[in-house]
């Protein structure tokens, strides 16, 4: 059943996009998620919808990956939109449908929060799709690590995330031969009421968490005895490298984000 | 001077709680192999834990190396000098993959990328990982992530590697391959080797092996004096392999192999 995990959505490649530097790739998206909240005009749209085109030319990611990405957040566009369409009483009245009235401000409200939407996870998307998890938490443990002044345990951060990803397959394989272990001991998880399902699910989550938990202990011995000291100063085997296209890409999104401020009405 | 050196080792895990280790005394010589054995509950794994200051006696002395376990100053060094392989293999890989795992310890030390990378080339080769270094441990056998887990050991350049049930929950395939990985290491290097064990013919393997029981090594006695003990063996109840054992405790019961046998195949056709 999960033999074929991907963890993440991460689709590994040699495009321009996979080859960058992850922090290149976490600023350059963080600058552009800003100026997506920045814009309100339709020039500010266009540039941005350009850009995220030429962004996604570069990732070599098949559609269908980044459709299926956007699947989930498609009802919630649609409902944000009519939410706006239909609240933002102001401009002339475009359409009347008995009881309810669409304005002409109250329409371009919802589809611009609807294309901050979708552009949002389009980016995001991209970003997930062309790094992996591991260069991901590289990256935000270097950004977060100047907090490491005001106590914040940015590298104890980073570690815990980076093992949640690595247990994530275990868990899978840990719950495919519990369903079976159940399964064979006449629990059904696919069939009968919501009581009797919710047992069986009960059934399936109780090992899942002792299990998890004995494991936590085991992993802390194995940590401790490996020398692992969180607050102290490690080296890094995986390094981040930093190249004259990174510095590039990231010079080319702030001029553009200064632009789309530029824009703005 | 000795790899290591128990005095008197008192433990227990609460305050008020029952004595887990009650005086163990003994000493073990650089490289040599000792194999411990005993029933559940002897206190192996605790035993096993003090080597490196996991856990810290109650009352007693440890002296790994000379140094004392109980000096803050050193401790850091013992846990370098002392590697540990525990049990389940999925219960100590950390890291995202083979290669970032056996790297795991060594970042710890603060060890330079470069020495890093030459290092986990020498011990990949050691333990045979060298052809899976960029998988993710999903994808590994128990055997190959004991081996990963001996190799990130041995990446620290330890002087002593206790393992502790390293091999109990593989397959014979598994088993085979560790233990020809710490015979190995045993052959060539200088290495001294803790590894308890509940499997008889393991224990055979080491130079030396204590029998624990109730918390105390009750014999220390070489593999040899072992072999030549076997009713010894019987008297203490030392686990045989699961089968005999397994056998055994339905003789106990009054039933004989034939007896299950037919009953099985009357269940069957019911
Ligand atoms: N974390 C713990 N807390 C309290 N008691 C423990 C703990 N771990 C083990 N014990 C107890 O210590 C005794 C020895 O356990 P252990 O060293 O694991 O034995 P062995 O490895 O020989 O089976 C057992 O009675 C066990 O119940
Ligand atoms: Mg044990």
């Amino acid at each position: 059943m999960f033999e074929h995990v991907i963890i993440g959505q991460y689709l590994p490649g040699r495009s321009i996009l996979h080859r960058m530097d992850a922090r290149a790739k976490l600023a350059s998206v963080f600058f552009l998620i800003a100026a997506i909240f920045l814009t309100n005009s339709w020039t500010g749209y266009a540039v941005l919808g350009g850009a995220a085109a030429v962004i996604y030319l570069s990732s070599g990611v098949p559609f269908r990956y980044i459709r299926k990405g956007m699947a989930p957040i498609f009802l919630l566009v649609l409902f944000t939109f009519f939410i706006h369409a239909l609240f933002t009483r102001e401009g002339d009245v475009l359409l009347s449908l008995g009881a309810f009235q669409f304005y002409e401000d109250g329409v371009i409200q919802g589809l611009f929060i609807a294309l901050r939407l979708l552009l949002l996870v389009f980016l995001t998307s991209l970003l997930t799709l062309t790094t992996s998890p591991i260069e991901l938490t590289d990256a935000m443990e270097q950004f977060l690590s100047p907090l490491n002044r005001f106590r914040f345990p940015a590298h104890d951060v980073a570690m815990m995330m980076s093992i949640a990803i690595r247990f994530i397959p275990t868990l899978m394989q840990e719950t495919e031969k519990i369903i079976k272990a159940q399964t064979a001991r006449g629990a059904d998880f696919s069939k009968g009421s919501l009581k009797d399902r919710a047992q069986a699910f009960v059934a399936l989550l109780v090992p899942l968490f002792v299990r998890s938990f004995k494991r936590a202990e085991d992993l802390a011995y194995a940590m401790e005895a490996r020398g692992y000291n969180s607050g102290a100063e490690r080296t890094k085997l995986r390094q981040l490298i930093w190249k004259t296209r990174d510095t590039a890409a990231c010079v080319l999104i702030v001029v553009l984000v200064a632009a789309l401020f530029l824009l703005r009405e | 001077m000795k790899a290591v050196t128990l005095q008197n080792v008192h433990f227990q895990y609460e305050e008020e709680g029952p004595a887990v280790l009650s005086g163990v005394s003994a000493s073990i010589q650089h490289g040599e192999w000792i194999a411990v054995i005993g029933p559940n509950g002897s206190g192996k794994s605790t035993l096993s834990r003090l080597f490196n200051g996991l856990l810290l006696p109650r009352t007693g002395e440890i002296y790994i190396n000379g140094k004392s376990i109980f000096s803050d100053d050193d401790l850091p060094v013992i846990r370098r000098e002392v590697g540990m392989v525990f049990q389940n293999p999925d219960h100590q890989f950390v890291a995202p993959t083979v290669r970032d795992d056996i790297a795991f310890g060594m970042e710890n030390a603060g060890v330079p990328r470069e020495d890093m990378l030459q290092r986990i080339e020498t011990v990949a080769r050691q333990t045979g990982v060298e052809d899976i270094l960029d998988k993710e441990p999903h994808r590994l056998s128990g055997g190959q992530k004991q081996r990963v887990a001996i190799a990130g050991v041995l990446a620290l350049y330890p002087s002593i590697m206790v393992l502790d049930e390293a091999t109990s929950m593989l397959d014979p395939n598994g088993k085979q391959e560790v233990l020809h990985t710490i015979r190995s290491l045993h052959a060539s290097s200088d290495v001294t080797i803790l590894s308890v064990t509940h499997q008889l013919h393991e224990a055979l393997m080491a130079d030396r092996v204590w029998y624990m029981e109730n918390g105390r090594i009750i014999h220390d006695v070489t593999a040899e004096e072992l072999l030549h003990n076997l009713d010894w063996l019987q008297e203490k109840n030392i686990p045989l392999p699961y089968a005999a054992s397994l056998y055994q405790s339905l003789a106990h019961k009054g039933i004989s192999s034939r007896s299950l046998e037919s009953f099985l195949w009357r269940e069957k056709s019911r």
